[in-house]
């Protein structure tokens, strides 16, 4: 507009701009802390679509439901402290695919779990942030999942700061977790299978956020991770030349994810278009492809729809095929569908209605994978892919 | 859709490209940014339980933040 | 039809053309008034000491610091300076209707007047958001506050007395 020159700042201006800075609402230029305290609570129901009784050779083709609980409180704490904490409880229940098996074709067919496995999870995790004067925000979170036969503890770390001018902004973390498997069943109905397995991880990332303009926002972030320990899947088995093995994968696994996210006010039309992209690969050769989209759009003062679209595709691990006629020199082996080469559809819509504290949040999602959505040709999809459903309902108050 | 990926990225890659050269904005023209709706993760609920669920189901993991715990999701 | 009668009463005053500095006689800094139908003119309180508050409706600490000065306010009248000051709000917001419902939400007893084209924010220099300065009688800024914490509020009134009292000096 005018006077973009700035003059050298009187000696009473230098002492003063050394106090605080404060920046409007948001993750504008990230560091900024959120004055209002809110409480959320939310109550979803995740379901998977039977499978086709053609590629199941079970008498259940019933997979998992699961019933989750959530909540999150944040505050901000005294001058330059905020704290939030996170708690998702859910309950399943249902069956998981267990192994394939060919059929007399040799067409792949899934075998279920024959009992149905109930469990419940409770996950915490708590995190504390200090915002500094200068713009800079350091965030320390603790967390804790617990189920019957799983323990996960895990500790994070990130500080983030920005440009002078407040249109760059740059995060750095670390976080470190570590996981204990107790498989139920082992060594009495099922004698393969370990009773007490271990692993750890550590992950490194770094991003920048720059503002392009007053109506657009962009980041990206490169993160990289190594896991260590027990990787495979206790209940899972695999078909390997007419005879059936523990699931076996690698006990180490680098990962690296560059994660890439646009946000875009369009105000005349009282919508913000999210566009996000993900390119993530392994060393167990896995890469994979994630697009999503969604459109926030305001309906008058109280309603805002969100439409939104996600598109995934893997390619498949090294060591993984539906069976295995003959064996592996280095007896790494899998059937998971999660590392079979597939992808997956995601088609939601989410709408919220905003009281003056106090907000309703709804959504649907319906998730379908297949081996024709996949990027690469699929020569056998895995007839384990799932399909599911995922409803949930919310309130949001602020106060 | 192997067209698509190239496209998204070509399309990401000059909008990443274009942000050497912006100019700052004042302190007034923020409230645009400051759209409840421009956040990165505007409901955090629902962002934890879709990374959650997709961490759980699909071989990737990682994004643009720290944290979270593993499961033994079957 | 709000920008245009601001964007012209502005063009009237040449001095207007450069930036607030500190010590400087403030410049002309009037606009409608939000709220209500009348205009509010700096010039016409000369003889008082003047905080000037720039806001918007969409700027966090905003949320604390409007509320917070109008308390202010209410304690110094009740302290026996009721005639020698004022708070004037000058919010930035685009889109003045979002700047009502804000101060529906947190009702303030002093003026706020409407800057939807910035053109005081660019005479004021506004380094960030919000941004206080504190005018003598005689009409010369002598002290600029950047962002708000609640913390900061001693300090703003211990400024803002000083200047009542005469006691401050650019």
């Amino acid at each position: 507009m005018t006077d973009s020159k700035q003059r050298p700042a009187s000696k009473a201006l230098q002492a003063l701009t050394a106090a605080a800075m404060s920046l409007p609402a948001y993750q504008v230029a990230a560091a900024t802390r959120d004055e209002t305290a809110r409480v959320s609570v939310r109550t979803a129901l995740y379901d998977e679509a039977e499978l086709d009784s053609r590629q199941v050779s079970s008498t259940t083709t019933e997979r998992y439901d699961i019933e989750i609980g959530q909540l999150r409180a944040s505050a901000p704490l005294g001058e330059r402290f905020s704290v939030a904490l996170d708690v998702a409880y859910e309950t399943m229940s249902g069956a998981s695919p267990w192994f394939v098996q060919p059929d007399a074709d040799g067409a792949p067919v899934q075998v279920m779990s024959g009992a149905t496995i109930d469990d419940a999870r409770t996950d915490l995790l708590l995190s504390v942030s200090r915002y500094s004067a200068s713009g800079r925000r350091v965030s320390v979170s603790v967390g804790q999942s617990t189920e019957d036969d799983y323990e996960s503890q895990n500790l994070g770390i990130e500080v983030e700061w920005e440009d002078d001018d407040k249109m760059t902004s740059y995060t750095v973390g670390g976080g470190y977790a570590s996981d204990t498997i107790t498989p139920t069943d082992a060594q009495t109905r099922f004698p393969s299978r370990p009773d007490e397995e271990d692993k750890q991880s550590l992950t490194l990332l770094g991003g920048v956020s720059q503002i392009l303009g007053p109506k657009t926002v962009v980041q990206t972030a490169l993160s990289v991770s190594y896991l260590d320990g027990y990787l495979s899947d206790p209940y899972k088995l695999v078909f390997v030349d007419d005879d059936l093995r523990q699931d076996a994968r690698p006990d180490g696994r680098w990962t690296g994810a560059w994660t890439t996210r646009l946000r875009r006010r369009f105000s005349s039309v009282g919508a913000t278009a999210h566009l996000d992209y993900r390119l993530y690969g392994d060393d167990w050769e896995v890469v994979s492809h994630t697009v999503s989209l969604s459109w926030y759009q305001d309906i008058g003062e109280r309603v805002t729809v969100t439409p939104n679209l996600r598109y995934y595709s893997q390619s498949q691990a090294f060591f993984y095929r539906p069976y295995f006629r003959t064996t592996r020199d280095d007896n790494l082996y899998s059937s998971d569908y999660r590392l079979s080469p597939y992808g997956a559809l995601t088609i939601g819509l989410a709408g919220e209605y905003r009281f003056d504290s106090l907000s309703l949040t709804g959504s649907i999602e319906q998730y379908e994978s297949s081996g024709d959505y996949a990027l690469g040709s699929v020569v056998t999809e895995n007839p384990g892919l799932v399909d599911f459903t995922l409803l949930a309902v919310g309130l949001k108050y602020a106060f | 859709m192997k067209q698509i990926t190239r496209l998204v990225l070509s399309a990401l890659t000059i909008c990443l490209c274009s942000a050497c050269s912006t100019t700052p904005l004042k302190p007034w023209e923020r409230g645009h940014l400051a759209e409840p709706t421009m956040s990165w993760e505007p409901d955090p609920l629902a962002s934890q339980l879709d990374s959650h669920v997709y961490f759980s189901k699909e071989a990737s993991t990682g994004g643009a933040s720290v944290g979270g715990g593993g499961c033994g999701c079957n | 039809m709000i920008r245009s009668w601001l964007g012209g009463a502005l063009l009237l005053f040449p001095i207007a053309a450069q930036a607030v500095e500190i010590g400087q006689v403030a410049p002309e800094t009037q606009g409608p008034r939000l709220l209500y139908d009348h205009t509010i003119d700096l010039k016409e309180l000369r003889g008082k000491t003047v905080l000037l508050d720039f806001w918007a409706s969409w700027c966090g600490p905003c949320k604390q610091s409007l509320p917070m000065l109008d308390e202010m306010r209410s304690d110094l009248v009740a302290a026996g300076y009721p005639d020698m000051f004022e708070i004037i709000a000058v919010n930035l917001d685009e889109d003045p209707e979002a700047a009502k419902k804000f101060l529906q939400r947190y009702p303030v007893s002093y003026p706020v007047i409407s800057d939807p084209a910035a053109e005081l924010a660019v005479l004021y220099k506004i380094p960030t958001m919000p941004t206080t300065f504190i005018i003598d009688r005689e009409g010369v800024v002598v002290w600029r506050h950047e962002g708000f914490r609640p913390a900061e509020l001693s300090d703003i009134r211990r400024r803002l007395v000083q200047t009542m009292n005469g006691e401050a000096t650019p």
